[in-house]
């Protein structure tokens, strides 16, 4: 790697690992949230994408709403307005995700109105501070963005395994892992991964501070 | 853990797994004499897949393997020796990597372990691929090395569970004729090798006597067929499946049971009710392997609860106890 390179992230790590919930600081295999409807239900790549546009119609707009109405009453209370918003919100996207999907949302259950308990929907109301428009919606599609990736990895990998199919198309005529398809199997993928992913970030910072003290020797 | 090598350079458990495999290899003995050489094979492929699994996390973990550290070889045998002979050498070797990766190493390597690593992997196998695991061939088919068997049937547990009886010779029940796990049906020859192991002082009676006692007890008092002598549904519930089996070889196992005698025992009922439980009511057949998952999970509390029990009793007060 490069001087300046190295320098910069040297530098900077804390900075990125608070800003990026996909590669430094994943939603899911380094904070561990929404893990329920990720093992339970993104059994295949179609029940992921209905999980997707329900964290994407209700994680925005319940960040937003919650952060703004949260600034009209005591700082006490703000656990309250976000879940009621959450709910709120959450009413309207059933509504639009039943005329979207219909009868396939059946296969969600239970864990898509769990979306609106899960600390990555309303996880910011555990810090004691209000949170300003402009950053709530910054850091909503971040999460948003991140969350989205990461289910469809886990739900492609899943399909692969236990089925053979990506979406629905054979791709190998062999049931690899039909455990990937269970809930337990589904927890030792998240693990599986969840090493690796936490090996890989753990050697390149390595890296990068073994690098910086050989710049710092060498001068 | 507990992994200084002993002043020979072996490590301290390498007599403790010579011993068992010995007695696993009777079995492995019967199992060649029933099936044919397939079963041989099977648990070539079973060591193999353990010794280089072993050898990788070692790498992966920075230690040096060491290769008398046996453990993962017994399991493997183990769990080999509970499926049917016919089953693909491709569903063995994901169970014994599972096994050996996830069972053992997962938790921290030899003896920490909380769940028995055999079941584990056994568990794995069979809520996977039940189609293949719960089909047996029947005795002196032997079944190709290569290449699918053709004449599967169900095990006389699966018939109990239905709701029928089984029609087996009894004579033919002790030598295990009849369609079953590849090594876990010669009760008499499991018998040898517990005579065996109890003289070596590897196992204790404890905990298998009352497992045993427990479910004699229970398929005797509820029976699942009404109509026959209660003693032929005793003998057809004790000897069909791998239940004498686990309980000479995989509830032994000494990092995952108990060590005080009364707690052994009362851990052998404990599990005894578990897979009675299974095999009443579980989604399927061979239930010994996920209640000894659940009974793994609650032995140290066992072994504890019973210790400061008798510490209260006998006035010891915690602080001397230490």
């Amino acid at each position: 790697m490069k001087e300046d390179k190295l320098r910069y992230y040297a530098e900077n790590m804390d900075i990125i690992t608070r800003r990026d919930g996909l590669l430094f600081n994943n939603v899911v295999f380094m904070q561990g949230l929404g893990l329920a409807p990720l093992i339970v239900v993104a059994t295949s790549v179609e029940n992921a994408l209905m999980l997707c546009a329900a964290v994407l119609m209700l994680l925005i707009p319940t960040r937003l709403l919650a952060g703004v109405l949260s600034r009209f009453a005591p700082l006490r209370f703000r656990g309250v307005i976000y879940g009621t918003v959450a709910a709120g919100v959450y009413v309207g996207v059933s509504l639009l995700m039943t005329r979207i999907f219909g009868m396939q949302l059946q296969y969600l259950g239970l864990y898509l109105p769990l979306l609106v308990a899960d600390p990555l929907i309303i996880g910011r109301f555990s810090l004691n501070k209000n949170e300003k428009i402009f950053t709530s919606l910054r850091k909503g599609a971040r999460v948003t963005v991140s969350y989205i990736f990461t289910i469809l990895f886990i739900a492609t990998v899943r399909e692969l395994v236990g089925f053979g199919t990506i979406y629905g198309v054979k791709i190998i005529n062999v049931q690899l892992m039909p455990i990937a398809q269970l809930v337990c199997g589904a927890f030792m993928l998240l693990a599986l991964f969840g090493a690796l992913w936490q090996f890989g970030i753990a050697s390149f910072k390595k890296r990068i501070n073994l690098g910086v003290k050989n710049l710092d020797s060498s001068n | 853990m507990n992994s200084r090598l002993l002043k020979s350079g072996r490590h301290p458990g390498y007599a403790e797994n010579v011993d068992m495999l010995i007695a696993l290899a009777a079995l492995l003995a019967m199992a060649v004499f029933l099936y044919g050489l397939r079963p041989l094979v099977m648990v070539v492929i079973a060591v193999a897949t353990a010794v280089i699994t072993d050898i990788l996390v070692a790498r992966l973990r920075l230690q040096t393997y060491n290769r008398t550290e046996l453990s993962s070889v017994v399991f493997a045998v183990m769990f080999v020796l509970m499926l049917p002979a016919s089953i693909s050498y491709y569903i063995v070797v994901v169970g014994v990597v599972v096994l050996v990766g996830l069972g053992k190493h997962a938790f921290g390597g030899y003896n920490a372990y909380p769940f028995n690593p055999a079941a584990v992997g056994y568990a794995v196998v069979a809520v996977s691929w039940p189609g293949e695991v719960f089909r047996y061939p029947l005795p002196f088919s032997h079944p190709p090395v290569f290449g699918a068997a053709i004449d599967l049937v169900d095990a006389p547990a699966h018939i109990l569970r239905m709701g029928g009886l089984p029609n087996i010779d009894s004579v033919n029940l002790l030598l295990g004729n009849y369609a079953g796990p590849m090594g876990a049906t010669f009760i008499l020859a499991i018998f040898a090798a517990a005579v065996y192991l109890l003289l070596r002082k590897r196992i204790t009676f404890h905990a298998p006597l009352t497992m045993l006692l427990t479910c004699m007890i229970i398929a005797g008092v509820f029976p699942r067929v009404n109509g026959v002598s209660s003693f032929e549904v005793m003998a057809y519930e004790l000897c069909s499946g791998a239940l004498v089996f686990a309980t000479i070889f995989l509830m032994n196992e000494p990092a995952t049971s108990p060590r005080n005698p009364v707690a052994k025992s009362l851990y052998g009922v404990l599990l005894g009710v578990t897979t009675m439980i299974f095999r009443y009511f579980g989604a399927f057949e061979l239930g010994v392997c996920f209640a000894l998952l659940i009974a793994n999970a609650l032995q140290s509390y066992i072994d504890r609860g019973i210790a400061n029990f008798t510490a209260r009793n006998l006035g010891v007060t915690e602080l001397e106890r230490r």
